[in-house]
């Protein structure tokens, strides 16, 4: 096999290969024997009909096509190999032609993307995590005691966020839309979680006491989300059968260690936890916005050479992730998705996606070298031993090999070079940051 | 008997294929027609001279369809054998 290369730009080298003619007839007897075994020849067993005549048969075209589908990878790859090349996306083959009794190839190899990395050291940002706020903490400890709360039959009446079992007859502009007679139909008269027709209908009901029957209206704006109601005037019949109202526990240290967490008995202990928990959640949201903004000032100030066959690659990938996910989609609602269904429209935006998904990787890849964070073996294995305690099945636990490790290695470098990256645009120290990427 | 009107159509299957090897060739021929017809009219279809030709008669089967049942046709097949060095480029598929 000859091989020339014919150009190189755009992150891509041409090859030019002139198959022999022996490796071509080696692909072409072995196309026919395939093609034999699958056609159906009248007259002949499958795979027994002499050559001449499956050819006849089939025609010499669709035998030379069966051919190169073998011969043109193989040949490619050789090249690839011989040319020593490193293709960082399967190379595309350009054309094919005849040129009996050779063949002739010409195939484009993406090499590895060029970065020059845009100056991510100057980057700063000068916000601050969100602060707690003592409304956030009561806010939670409500949905703790609202989450052990208990109902009990009030002698009163109705009031917001009791429970009311009454028999309800609900029409609009004299249609009946609900007809609950003697169905013990329980509304709760939570003011804040329902929309306006439900606000509309508890208002009525508030205020009444058990046997109490009551006919009342209301008008409903014509922008309301339930078309039943939208524009109409409600009237309510309402008599009203019990009402309950809702207890909560007192916030009291039995409260508290009622939730069963470690190390917290009183409600300072509980308030104290909650607010950690709080902040801890804001600084990682505030990290994560950070990171994402980074990133993509980084990508936005660096110079790529990208070859297109790469992003075309990649964006196949996402595709076939994106159809995945409408198949399931449309699963749920008894429908089907094929490729064919498919859109240019999807085509482009997973293109898009596909090449800021290869720069953001390769931005990173790009950091982590210019940073040159070391990893020591201890570090490795302590990550290993934490993934292990954290896998929740056996599959999930990774074996200590050098593959393993290896991989390991790379997903701690990225981590800390980017958590080094991010220290920097906060104005961190360097020693701060090593303690984190330490830690 | 017609010349042009005793080849019905070349066999070609794995069998006819194999005795190609020893120089015969395998035709549907029309029921009426000889040995003498059958040679005569493959010399002068094919350009070649025939050494021997051998018939025998393919009993048509015996098809059902619901409650009908019908018989396929029967149909003559000769075997001719070629004097050494002709062929027919027919059977060969190129």
């Amino acid at each position: 096999m000859n091989v020339s290369q014919e150009s190189s730009d755009n992150g891509e080298i041409v090859l030019r290969l002139e198959v022999d003619s022996e490796r071509v007839g080696r692909h072409m007897n072995a196309a026919v024997r395939r093609v034999s075994q699958r056609v159906n020849i009248p007259g002949f067993r499958k795979g027994k009909a002499p050559r001449a005549i499956l050819q006849n048969f089939v025609g010499k075209e669709y035998l030379v096509e069966e051919a190169m589908e073998s011969l043109v990878p193989e040949a490619v790859g050789e090249a690839v190999r011989e040319q020593e090349l490193a293709p960082f996306a399967p190379p595309r083959v350009d054309n094919v032609e005849q040129t009996e009794p050779t063949v002739t190839i010409v195939a484009t190899v993406p090499l590895r993307p060029e970065v020059v990395l845009g100056d991510y050291q100057s980057i700063r940002y000068d916000e601050q995590p969100e602060e707690v706020t003592d409304d956030a903490v009561d806010a939670l400890l409500m949905q703790l005691r609202r989450s052990q709360a208990y109902s009990l039959t009030a002698e009163r009446a109705a009031d917001e966020n009791d429970i009311v079992t009454l028999d309800l007859k609900v029409t609009a502009d004299d249609e009946l839309v609900w007809d609950f007679e003697d169905r013990q139909f329980q509304l709760n008269l939570d003011l804040e979680t329902y929309g306006e027709v439900f606000v509309g209908l508890h208002q009525g009901i508030i205020g009444m006491s058990v046997g109490d029957e009551k006919e009342f209206s209301f008008e409903v704006s014509e922008d309301n989300e339930s078309p039943q109601f939208a524009g109409r005037t409600v009237q309510v019949n309402a008599h009203v059968k019990d009402v309950q109202e809702e207890v909560l526990p007192a916030l009291d240290d039995a409260l508290a260690s009622s939730v069963g967490l470690p190390e917290v008995e009183t409600v300072e202990q509980l308030t104290t936890h909650i607010r950690s928990q709080l902040e801890e959640r804001a600084e990682q949201t505030f990290v994560n916005g950070i990171q994402n903004r980074l990133m993509t000032e980084v990508v936005e100030g660096s110079e790529f050479t990208i070859s297109p066959i790469i992003v075309d690659h990649e964006s196949q990938h996402v595709l076939e992730r994106y159809v995945q996910q409408r198949r399931s989609v449309a699963a749920r609602t008894g429908q089907q998705f094929n490729v064919e269904d498919l859109t240019e429209e999807d085509v482009n935006e997973a293109k898009e996606i596909a090449e800021r998904e290869i720069k953001n990787s390769l931005v990173v890849q790009s950091l982590v070298e210019a940073e040159n964070l070391e990893v020591s073996e201890d570090d490795v294995t302590k990550e290993i031993e934490l993934a292990n305690e954290n896998a929740t099945s056996e599959e999930q636990k990774l074996e200590d090999n050098e593959e393993t490790r290896e991989s390991v290695i790379g997903f701690l470098k990225r981590r800390r070079t980017i958590e080094r990256v991010v220290n920097m645009a906060r104005g961190q120290s360097e020693d701060a940051s090593a303690a984190m990427a330490a830690g | 008997m017609k010349i042009a009107r005793t080849l019905i159509r070349p066999v070609i299957t794995e069998k006819s294929t194999l005795l190609n090897e020893q120089n015969r060739y395998v035709f549907d021929v029309d029921m009426k027609s000889t040995k003498y017809d059958i040679a005569r009219a493959v010399e002068w279809a094919f350009d070649v001279n025939v050494v021997s030709v051998s018939t025998y008669r393919r009993r048509g089967k015996m098809k059902r369809r619901g409650f009908r049942e019908k018989k396929r046709p029967d149909v003559k097949r000769a075997i001719v054998t070629l004097a050494p060095g002709d062929s027919i480029v027919l059977f060969e598929g190129a």
